[in-house]
């Protein structure tokens, strides 16, 4: 196990370093860099130049690189050229709004994807479960943003019965105090993830229907109810948890989206109007932060698979 | 009660033997399959719209018409009524659609290919070769898409191959690792481990025989990539990247619509949002159908 | 079976009850009051929106490269009175007023030397004077700090000054590198001046002796250096007692990191009593979009906002709120870049029929109507037409290039162009007043490519308009639409031939292209070689007009430049959209929308039902 875990690690490690060098490049490919973007057309020659000079840009491009390692190994991750604050402190505060916005919306989705999934399984091939894996489809093929916009129509125009808009409080506990607020982005953002996993779940679920010791469960006259809370939901629950794991670059997509449609202030808004912004500090932090978060997921992710699943621990 | 929890999975011993009946079953499979056939007839209904459609109900989508401009549903001619430009909105949807369908299909295909070929390669030599191109989809993957999007929205100058190239670029990463894994099993099959043996080149084994192998899994992975490429084209107008106007896809007609989301304007956001949606769940339906008549567990 | 189906059920149920039980009614409530009559009420907080991305980010009056946003400045003048400022009195902009520490500037020495005099008995908040040596403090800085100034340009202000003389406490006097026109001088070089509480700032680091400092270059980078690090933590800006020291009508009570901003009135305060705050706060809310801020204002979240233009359809909705809809007209000329050093299209650039037949076939009333639903004003010249202003003459007003597709096609016909295949060619080439001009060979296509910013539907469309009304003229337009920074770093300026120089035509307005200071001189869009002239334009008559603006002794110089550049065409004239189409309550009262976009919430105040006043 220790080896494993040494390995993975290391995989991990490589695979940062490789983030941080593609975000870097493909940040570095804007022809001109961001001067033009952070002095806009009243900036001058002088002052672009001037700006160039200061934060390196003149440099070559693996110069530069290594200047952004080096400070980064220091716990530096620069400032941001729009929002007149240390990157540091802009994740802070932002990353445990979106870890909020993320986990209420999985929860939620995995409350709606488990049953329906099991449901499908269950009745597969029936007329339901057409109706429901085509629903799911439906669901899957809806953009976030057509989602969202839907949701905003239906539920704080037609029916205004939620605000249109995130809660803007400053700490997590003034965000949960406005739980309204929260509830048009969390359900856009579980109904996008829902459509996944009620898929995963009904044949993760049909797959343990053909597994060896079910089929003994079954001969030996266990309840149905019994088999499939005991056997066939336990063991469609495991492969479900990593699947959180590897579905983490996309749930923080999805709170991309979501967040700039309901002005939600968390990773994805900074990181947004830092496009919009060409504020390549704040691009680089957050990149680095949600890749760092990714890997560390799937690391998680296949421990908990060693750990829960039985079969890869007596491999192992 | 019983019946439900007794396993029927269809074509689940035949999907191993390549037989010549095997595409027999496969067709039988498929076709049984309500939501696939739905799929095909759907999709059939939409190349039909953006295709044919402006032959029966030709309209002007190039010069603008302020005068006309947001006329709504049911106005003369205008079934749909019209864009903020006076185009009329039955007309751009099909110039719209194909291009979204353009783009997908080419974006797919791409990224299909390109993946395939990288998996195939990365699982066929394995050892450090494999390692070095996993770290790097690992890395890829580990940025979300969404982030990556946004990044390029706001750098590049967007054209069809500029976007066709962007979603491929995103979409390859799938293809690579399921095939990867596909080429890891296949190597140690006795057939291409005779191949080597007898000193048979690594291309010839990849193209020769990972490849086909593998290719249940690589159509069936191909549509998932078209639908998810249609989907891409539409968050991309939505991120402000679409091609540049008179041109449009259903992503930016959706995108230029939510502009008039508080105007009351439906007719601007729901027929686009609802193309987006109907056709990548046709393309979903068929590639679910297709999987579980090729019986290859695609989405683990 | 049925007890799993039935758990898969309550399940969902449980998730939809979860939803429906949290569920209230978040509509915002009416305010019954019209918008006049009433009776004025103190206190009292007034939330005003901030337009779509501008953050506030820099507090100290000396803006860094890249921190100059208008809101930004704004809300420092609310702090910091300004010396000199772009003020509305009666309706008209001037640059002196009871908001202004500076009175009216005196030229003398045949405009060579400025004498300001300052208001007396204004303090800053600790009870100290403020005296001619926070203005001289403020010069020394950013004489020695200029590359970090994000208003310097070369020769200008600090450089055209060549003696900063002190003449007593109240006054100083500017000895000038030579004549300028007082007009100019005063509104465009002048309202950058600030007095800075010397006493409090003037120290080279944090706890350090108060002194001269800033009297030798040297000490002045580090003070200056010590100012700014303080200002780069926005942060702390709340709490930081440097910023503490104010002399404005109001003090900082918070600004938030989101760029939040509350300000409640200075209790110290000592300027004018018609300067004097009403109300008790007033908040300044960042938002991202324009979407999420429309939000917030039909939810009744902020009492002073404003609507994307496409919602200008609907704004009796809000005016049957309780509220008022008010174009806030911006002090701007909008307009789309020629480069006359093109390598395909410059030959046609440079001739003055092209551009004419060109500027015919924008129909900037049909944009203005449609496309931005009224929220936008036509650009004629150089100097903006609404709000009307002595800079402008009654020949300004006038639409020298109105919409006809027939007169720019009779002006391309009559110099030898031919429509073929839909596309202009020319037929007569050589440079004949009949033929097509120096340059352009036989058979050359009018073909251009435009590089738009994009991210806007009301860019978008004006822009396939404009397509479409050109190509009726045989003009082939290509739109490529870019971010904005890229359209900026690819239209700069060039030399005919090299590389860069491959552009056309170039668009960054969906803004506004350029905010004037008070005098819309225009030396750094115009003249031959200026920072911002991104399109060559290059005119020897222009380029006298502007220095005559620049230097001569009076206005008829700005109305000759005006005019002329509005019929030369140096850049294709384009709507200029509103600043914002603002959405205000119709008992917040006292609110001038100055175009120059600066705010003066010390006049704002509520009314309550009541007797009319």
């Amino acid at each position: 196990m220790t080896g494993f875990l040494v390995k993975r690690f290391l995989q991990a490690l490589v695979v940062l370093f490789l983030v941080s060098i593609i975000v870097f490049t493909l940040l570095h490919l804007l022809p001109g860099g961001p001067a033009r973007a952070i002095l806009g057309p009243k900036g001058t020659p002088q002052q672009i130049e001037h700006f160039n000079h200061q934060q390196g840009y003149d440099r070559s491009l693996p110069t530069q690189y290594f200047m952004y390692l080096k400070r980064l190994f220091t716990g530096d991750l620069g400032d941001s050229y729009k929002l007149n604050s240390p990157v540091f402190e802009l994740l802070k505060q932002r990353l445990p709004k979106t870890l909020l916005l993320t986990v209420l919306s999985t929860v939620l989705a995995v409350v709606i994807a488990v049953p329906l999934g099991l449901l499908q399984a269950v009745r597969r091939g029936k007329a339901s479960d057409y109706a429901l894996t085509g629903l799911a489809f439906l669901l899957y093929a809806t953009p976030v943003f057509f989602l969202g916009l839907i949701m905003i129509i239906l539920f704080a125009q037609v029916l205004p019965i939620f605000p249109a808009e995130a809660p803007q409080g400053e700490t997590i506990g003034q965000l949960l105090g406005d739980f309204t607020g929260l509830i048009l982005p969390v359900v856009t953002m579980a109904f996008g993830i829902v459509a996944m996993f009620s898929r995963y779940m009904r044949s993760a679920v049909l797959d343990n229907l053909t597994e060896e010791y079910v089929r003994t469960a079954m001969a030996k006259g266990q309840s149905n109810r019994r088999i499939m809370v005991k056997h066939v939901l336990r063991n469609a629950l495991i492969p479900l948890a990593t699947l959180l794991g590897l579905y983490l670059p996309t749930l923080f997509s999805g709170a991309l989206v979501v967040e700039s449609m309901f002005n939600y202030p968390g990773m994805g808004l900074l990181f947004w109007n830092a496009a919009q912004g060409s504020d390549f500090p704040v691009l680089l932090g957050v990149t680095l932060v949600v890749g760092i978060a990714t890997v560390l997921g799937s690391l998680l992710t296949d421990i908990l698979y060693a750990v829960l699943d039985p079969r890869i621990r007596s491999v192992a | 009660m019983t019946t439900a929890v007794t396993p029927q999975i269809p074509g689940h011993e035949e999907a191993a033997q390549a037989t010549p009946s095997l595409a027999r079953r496969t067709l039988r499979v498929f076709t049984g399959n309500k939501l696939a056939l739905s799929g095909v007839v759907l999709l059939v209904l939409l190349l039909a719209f953006c295709y044919l459609g402006p032959l029966v109900h030709p309209t002007e989508q190039v010069l603008t018409n302020l005068s006309q401009a947001n006329l709504a549903p049911g106005t003369a001619g205008h079934l749909l009524g019209t864009t903020d430009l006076g185009y009329d909105m039955v007309g751009r949807l099909m110039v719209a659609g194909r291009t979204s369908l353009e783009i997908g299909l080419a974006a797919g295909l791409l990224a299909t290919l390109f993946g395939t070929v990288y998996g195939a390669v990365a699982g066929y030599f394995g050892g450090w070769v494999d390692a070095a191109m996993m770290r790097i989809t690992d890395a890829a993957l580990a940025i979300p898409a969404m982030f990556l999007l946004v990044v390029v929205a706001a750098i590049i100058t967007p054209s069809k191959g500029v976007l066709i190239l962007i979603i491929a670029g995103v979409a390859w990463l799938s293809p690579a690792r399921l095939v990867r894994g596909e080429a890891l099993s296949l190597r140690n099959r006795e057939y291409v481990q005779a191949m080597r043996m007898m000193g048979g080149g690594g291309a010839r084994a990849v193209f020769k025989h990972i490849v086909p192998n593998a290719i249940g899994t690589v159509i069936v992975n191909c549509t998932f990539q078209i639908a998810d490429a249609i989907l891409y084209v539409s968050y991309l107008a939505f991120l402000g990247l679409s091609i540049p106007p008179p041109s449009a896809d259903w992503g930016s007609m959706l995108s230029a619509g939510i502009t008039y989301t508080q105007n009351g304007y439906w007719w601007l956001i729901f027929p686009p949002g609802i193309a987006i949606v109907l056709v990548v769940a046709a393309f979903n339906f068929i590639g679910d159908g297709l999987r579980d008549a090729f019986e290859v567990r695609l989405r683990k | 079976m049925r007890s799993l189906r039935s758990t898969a059920s309550a399940a969902l149920a449980l998730a939809a009850t979860l939803v429906a039980l949290t569920g209230c009614t978040h509509e915002g409530g009416r305010i019954a009051m019209g918008p006049t009559g009433g009776t004025p009420v103190e206190g009292g907080t007034a939330t005003m929106a901030l337009p779509p991305a501008a953050t506030p980010n820099w507090i100290f009056p000396i803006g860094a490269p890249g921190y100059g946003g208008s809101y930004n400045y704004g809300i420092q003048t609310l702090l910091y009175m300004p010396v000199y400022d772009a003020v509305q009195e009666k309706g008209e902009l001037t640059t002196t007023g009871p908001s202004t520490l500076g009175l009216k500037p005196a030229y003398a020495d045949g405009n060579t030397t400025v004498t300001v005099p300052l208001r007396q008995g204004v303090t800053w908040s600790d009870g100290t004077q403020v005296t001619a040596r926070d203005l001289e403090f403020w010069f020394n800085l950013v004489k020695a700090n200029k590359a970090d100034w994000g208003n310097y340009s070369v020769g200008t202000m600090p450089d055209n000054v060549k003696k900063f003389e002190v003449v007593d406490d109240h006054t100083v006097r500017l000895h000038l590198d030579r004549a300028y026109n007082p007009d100019w001088f005063t509104a465009n070089q002048l309202t950058l001046m600030r007095a800075l509480p010397q006493h409090a700032w003037d120290a080279t680091r944090d706890g350090g002796r108060i002194g001269d400092h800033d009297r030798t270059t040297k000490g002045a980078k580090a003070v200056f250096a010590r100012l700014t690090q303080h200002a780069k933590s926005l942060g702390s800006y709340g709490s930081d007692p440097l910023w503490k020291t104010v002399n404005g009508p109001w003090k900082l009570a918070g600004w938030r990191d989101t760029g939040q901003v509350t300000i409640v009135p200075n209790e110290k305060y000592t300027g004018p009593k018609s300067e004097r705050p009403h109300l008790d706060k007033v908040v300044f809310k960042p938002f991202t979009t324009s979407d999420s801020e429309y939000n917030v204002l039909r939810a009744g979240g902020v009492d002073y906002g404003y609507i994307p233009p496409s919602v200008m359809a609907q704004k009796e909705k809000f005016e049957g709120k309780g509220y008022r809809v008010d174009p806030w007209e911006g002090w701007a000329a909008t307009y789309i870049v020629y480069n006359f050093n093109s390598t395909h299209a410059g030959p046609a650039m440079n001739q003055l029929y092209v551009r004419q037949a060109m500027q015919h076939l924008v129909d900037q009333n049909a944009m203005t109507k449609v496309i931005w639903q009224g929220s936008a004003t036509a650009t004629l010249g150089p100097v903006p037409v609404t709000p009307k202003s002595q800079y402008l003459s009654k020949e300004m007003e006038h639409n020298q290039y109105p919409f006809s597709v027939a007169k720019a096609t009779s002006l391309l016909a009559e110099h030898g162009w031919k429509t073929v295949d839909g596309v202009a060619r020319c037929m007569r080439p050589g440079s004949g007043d009949d033929e097509c001009g120096k340059g352009i060979g036989k058979n050359d296509p009018l073909e251009l490519t435009l590089l738009s910013q994009s991210g806007s539907t009301e860019t978008t469309n004006m822009m396939q308009e404009l397509k479409s009304s050109l190509s009726k003229a045989g003009i082939d337009l290509t739109v490529r639409q870019q971010p904005l920074n890229s359209v900026l770093g690819n239209s700069v300026p060039c030399k005919a031939k090299d590389s860069g120089c491959d552009w056309d035509m170039s668009f960054f307005g969906t803004a506004g292209s350029w905010y004037y200071p008070l005098n819309p001189s225009g030396e750094q869009l115009f003249s031959t070689g200026a920072s911002a002239n991104f399109g060559n334009y290059s005119d020897k008559k222009a380029d006298r007009l502007i220095r005559a603006v620049q230097y001569a002794p009076d206005m008829t110089a700005v109305h000759e430049y005006g005019e002329y550049l509005a019929e030369q065409l140096p850049v294709m004239w384009m709507p200029n959209p509103a600043y914002q189409v603002s959405v205000i309550r119709n008992d917040l009262r006292g609110i001038e929308q100055n175009p120059t976009v600066t705010f003066a919430p010390q006049h704002w105040y509520y009314v309550k039902k009541g007797a009319t006043k």
